[in-house]
C-alpha cells in the first residue's frame, strides 16, 4: 500500500502588521483514533479550554489530553457537535450507545493560529535584535524534534512560513515559489485587498500544487 | 521554476492605456484631475507590482539611492516596459536624479491635442514608481520634468528621495 508522505505540514502567511492572512494545513495526524464504545464509557471526559478532552483512562492509542474530534462521524466543534448536541450530556445518555467517537490531539483553532502567528511576528524580530552583527535577518529557521519551521521575509515585510518534516529539502525554493504564487494569484486579482486574508481559489489551487511538487522532489523518506 | 512569458501584443497595451486616459478625460473634464487619477491608479499598481518584481528578479535590498536608480532603470523598466532609460542629472546631495526615456511604449502613436496641454499622459508611471518604492520603505516624489508629447526634446522623469519610511520596518532593517 503506497505511503502518502505528507512531509510539508503547514503554510502560514503573515502580513506586515503581524496579522495572519493565510493558513493551510496538510498533515494527517497520526494519533487519531475512532473507536466504537458501549455504555458506560470507560474514559473520563472533562471540559478544558472550551474542548471536551480525556481526563482519565487510556486505551487503544487514546491518551489523556486527547480531544473528542467527532461523534458518529459528525465533527465536534468545542463542546458541541456540528448538529448542536452537547457532547458530555450526549455521552451520559445510555440510549445513545453504541457510539463511535474519534479522539485525537486537539487541533489549533483559528483564533489560536492567529495569536501564534502574531507571536511569531514579534519573536521574529528578536533574531535581528540579538545579533552580534550590525545587520541581521530575523529568525529564518526554528527547529524541534518533530518539525522545522522555515521563515522567509520579503523586502516589503511579508512573511512566508512553512512547517515541514525536518528531513524535507527544497523548502527555500518552495518559499520563493509561494512568493511568486502570491504575487500572481493574490496581488494580480484586483478584488483582493492588500494585507487582508487571502480568499482566492486560484491561489489555493496553485499553492497546493506547489506543495505537492516540492514534496515529491525533496523528501528524504525511509529507505532512501 | 517556470516563468510564463506573456506575449501581450504591445499595440493592445497602447490601445488599452489610451482608452483609459481618454475615458478619464471624459469623466473628469480637467487635465489636473486626470493627472491625479492616473497617479492614484499608478500607485495602486505599484504597491502590487513591487512584489512581482521582487519575486521574479533576484535583487536584494539597495544600499543607497544610486543603487535604487540603477535597479529601476536597468532591471525594472527593462522587465516591464522593455526599455532601459538612462540615469543622469544627479543632484549634489545624491537625492535626486533623472530618468531619460528614449522611447515610451505608452505613447506610441499618441499626439496631444491643444485642449489637453496640461495633461501628463504617462502620469501612471509616476504613481507606479511611487507606490512600489513606498513598499520598500522609501518615500519619493516622482514627476515628469520633460515630455515629448508636450513638445520637449526628450521625456524625462525626475525622482527625488524624500525620506526613509520608519513605520512598520521589517525586522533586521533598523
Amino acid at each position: 500500500m503506497p505511503v502518502v508522505n505528507m512531509a510539508i505540514f503547514s503554510v502560514y502567511i503573515v502580513n506586515k502588521a503581524g496579522g495572519l492572512i493565510y493558513q493551510y494545513d496538510s498533515y494527517v495526524p497520526r494519533s487519531e483514533n475512532e473507536k466504537t464504545f458501549s455504555f458506560p464509557l470507560d474514559l473520563v471526559l472533562k471540559t478544558h479550554d472550551e474542548r471536551v478532552v480525556v481526563a482519565f483512562g487510556q486505551r487503544d492509542g487514546i491518551r489523556v489530553g486527547h480531544a473528542v474530534l467527532s461523534i458518529n462521524g459528525v465533527d465536534v466543534n468545542g463542546r458541541y457537535t456540528s448538529d448542536g448536541k452537547e457532547v458530555i450530556e450526549y455521552l451520559k445518555d445510555p440510549t445513545n450507545y453504541p457510539v463511535a467517537i474519534r479522539f485525537g490531539r486537539p487541533r489549533l483553532s483559528s483564533n489560536e493560529k492567529l495569536m501564534l502567528a502574531s507571536m511569531f511576528h514579534s519573536l521574529f524580530a528578536i533574531g535581528s535584535q540579538l545579533s552580534p552583527e550590525e545587520r541581521s535577518s530575523g529568525i529564518e529557521m526554528l527547529e524541534t524534534d518533530t518539525f522545522k519551521l522555515h521563515c522567509f521575509q520579503t523586502l516589503t515585510g511579508i512573511k512566508f512560513i512553512i512547517l515541514a518534516d525536518p528531513r524535507q529539502a527544497g523548502i527555500d525554493s518552495l518559499l520563493r515559489k509561494i512568493y511568486e504564487i502570491y504575487s500572481d494569484f493574490a496581488l494580480k486579482n484586483p478584488f483582493y485587498s492588500l494585507e487582508m486574508p487571502i480568499r482566492c481559489e486560484l491561489f489555493d489551487q496553485n499553492l497546493k500544487l506547489a506543495l505537492e511538487v516540492a514534496e515529491k522532489a525533496g523528501t528524504f523518506g525511509p529507505g532512501s | 521554476l517556470s516563468q510564463q512569458t506573456n506575449t501581450l501584443n504591445s499595440e493592445l497595451f497602447t490601445l488599452t492605456y489610451g482608452a483609459l486616459v481618454t475615458q478619464l478625460c471624459k469623466d473628469y473634464e480637467n487635465d489636473e484631475e486626470v493627472n491625479k487619477q492616473l497617479d492614484k491608479m499608478g500607485y495602486n499598481i505599484g504597491v502590487r507590482l513591487i512584489e512581482d518584481f521582487l519575486a521574479r528578479s533576484s535583487v536584494g535590498r539597495c544600499h543607497d539611492f544610486r543603487e535604487t536608480a540603477d535597479v529601476i532603470a536597468k532591471v525594472a523598466f527593462k522587465m516591464y516596459l522593455g526599455i532601459t532609460p538612462s540615469v543622469t542629472n544627479w543632484s549634489p546631495a545624491g537625492d535626486e536624479f533623472s530618468l531619460i526615456l528614449e522611447s515610451n511604449p505608452l505613447v506610441d502613436f499618441v499626439e496631444l491635442p491643444d485642449n489637453h496641454s496640461g495633461l501628463v499622459y504617462s502620469n501612471l508611471l509616476c504613481g507606479v514608481l511611487r507606490g512600489a518604492l513606498e513598499m520598500v520603505q522609501m518615500a519619493v516624489d516622482v514627476k515628469f520634468a520633460q515630455d515629448t508629447l508636450r513638445g520637449d526634446n526628450v521625456t524625462e522623469i525626475r525622482m527625488k528621495f524624500i525620506k526613509r519610511i520608519e513605520e512598520n520596518l521589517p525586522a533586521g532593517e533598523e
